[in-house]
């Protein structure tokens, strides 16, 4: 087993994959743990689905117009941002993350994505590296991304914790006591889309959001209290990575995939150890 | 100066009056028990009353400011409706949740040492200092209630604003719970208190407002009971209900979030 993880880090794209994958398994709990626990696990893949538009306007720009400044990263992280407040000013005017609109903007992020790749036509390959998820093709450029976002969003994240946290566990009074929720609320989704993106290289579209949600649910279930509940996510999630991506190495499997299923057998062994407990 | 006044207030969700011409106001040290009918606007008028809806006309003051601009959080204790029932999993502790009526004190600093001191104390005045490292989830309706209350304390909030806090509760708890509200009235804490559970309001409250859409009634529990404004606040929403179906469904249950 050790040797197989020696062996695999003299691969210096492993060494990245790994590294993207354990700062990606810091970022999503950390945002996750806000959003489970308030009915908005959901939010995660409405936006990369959204974020999904993005890279193909980005591919669209760069590839057919010529504007090589544009890339797909940039684009996705705006258009999944602008999303993000979207689906929050229409959370704030009907008083509920509304499942329907959410689907609605879901699915339209992605079939927007689909029409304009269509409209690019012939780069099938950059574009099923977003959807599916890719280790190979991570750059350095890409962790020290990482690496900059994982400091900025712990950092928010320790900063805002108790606004955080009381507007998770009770948002009508946290109103009451009059702290900054809708500015909180604006930054969380918007942490959300930056995390997104960040992570949809490695974990592709369809599962990205799996790390915001998965882990924190296993969490929820062995924690003592809130605080412990947001670091054992992050060990869940880094031991979801560590496992997925060695597995993907030694069988020569998708890393997305095996990481999540990783995760979701976690999940189960919680709820598992939970029940037993009780 | 009234800790809440609500001066010919108006408002509406819809197109549907919620409330109209509302005019009520709260004093240092009084324990208001606000009782109507499922759907008779209680939740909102505490809503405005709280900032949390503006009025559609008149106006809404709490501690002498206009109630949407009121900044300090900290003077008030919510417990929305629902609060306390228990049926969100979230593996928060009793002292994760007391400690959250320091958060208006602390804004985005660290929290002290008064503050640790000040969570101790409200939980030991509620009875739930024991209980202190337990998930709420864990505890019961009456336990969780106390809880909440000892939130309230812990912000050394002057109001206490508790819309149907004993719903789901065993008679036990609530009649102690009661008692505690009670003591902490004796101690100068203004509440307010929303209740279906019309005997309650008059044996602790020390006023009542039976509202319907509008005042019924304002004034004291022993005059509250010799009057017809129930019948007439209950029976007007008997009179909705056989004429007009359409206007029954219940506001409260709208705005609860």
């Amino acid at each position: 087993m050790i040797g197989t993880v020696v062996e695999m880090l003299q691969f210096s794209f492993m060494q990245r994959a790994l590294l993207a994958g354990l700062f990606v398994a810091i970022l999503a709990p950390l945002v996750g743990s806000f959003l489970v626990y308030r009915r908005m696990a959901f939010i995660g893949d409405t936006l990369a689905h959204v974020a999904f538009a993005g890279v193909a306007i980005g591919v669209y720009v760069q590839e057919v117009l010529g504007w090589s400044g544009v890339t797909p990263f940039l684009s996705a992280l705006v258009v999944a941002a602008l999303a993000a407040l979207l689906i929050q000013f229409l959370s704030d005017r009907t008083g509920a993350y509304n499942d329907v609109s959410m689907a609605i903007v879901l699915s339209g992020g992605f079939a927007l994505g689909t029409v304009v790749i269509s409209l690019t036509g012939g780069i099938a390959v950059s574009i099923s590296q977003y959807i599916f998820g890719s280790i190979a093709t991570v750059s350095w450029q890409h962790v020290r991304i990482m690496a900059l976002l994982t400091v900025l969003v712990a950092g928010v994240v320790a900063v805002s914790y108790k606004h955080l946290l009381y507007i998770t566990f009770d948002e009508s009074a946290a109103r009451v006591a009059r702290l900054d929720v809708d500015l909180q609320n604006s930054l969380l989704v918007v942490l959300t889309a930056l995390v997104i993106v960040a992570a949809m290289q490695i974990m592709g579209v369809i599962l990205v959001a799996a790390m915001l949600v998965v882990p924190v649910a296993a969490a929820g279930q062995i924690a003592p209290s809130f605080k412990a509940s947001v670091i054992i996510a992050i060990v869940l999630a880094e031991l979801s990575v560590f496992s997925g991506v060695t597995l993907s190495y030694t069988h020569d499997v998708a890393a997305s995939g095996a990481i999540v299923l990783v995760a979701i057998g976690l999940y189960a062994a919680a709820a598992a150890a939970d029940r037993y407990a009780a | 100066m009234s800790v809440v006044d609500l001066h010919n207030v108006d408002f509406a969700y819809t197109d549907v009056p919620v409330l109209e011409d509302v005019s009520l106001s709260i004093e240092p040290g009084e324990f208001l028990g606000l009782v109507g009918p499922n759907g008779s606007g209680k939740s909102t008028l505490l809503r405005i009353a709280l900032g949390l809806e503006t009025p559609d006309a008149g106006s809404a003051t709490l501690f002498g400011e206009p109630a949407g601009e009121f900044d300090d959080g900290h003077r008030i204790g919510y417990v929305a409706q629902g609060a306390t029932s228990g049926d969100r999993r979230i593996p928060v502790t009793v002292r994760e949740v007391v400690t959250m009526g320091r958060f208006p004190h602390a804004g985005y600093g660290r929290l002290g040492d008064d503050d640790r001191a000040a969570v101790e104390d409200a939980m030991a005045t509620t009875g739930v200092a024991d209980l202190a490292d337990r998930k709420l989830e864990e505890l019961s309706g009456g336990q969780r209630q106390r809880v909440f209350i000892a939130r309230a304390l812990a912000c050394e909030a002057d109001l206490l604003a508790l819309d149907e806090p004993t719903v789901g509760v065993d008679a036990e708890s609530r009649d102690a719970f009661y008692d505690l509200l009670g003591e902490l009235n004796d101690d100068g804490m203004t509440i307010v208190l929303i209740e279906h559970d019309i005997g309650t309001v008059t044996e602790y409250a020390t006023t009542v407002a039976c509202i319907n859409c509008c005042v019924h009634y304002h004034g004291d529990p022993e005059g509250f009971a010799e009057s017809d404004a129930l019948a007439d606040a209950y029976g007007a929403s008997q009179r909705m209900l056989e004429h007009d179906p359409g206007h029954t469904h219940s506001h409260d249950e709208e705005v609860s979030r």
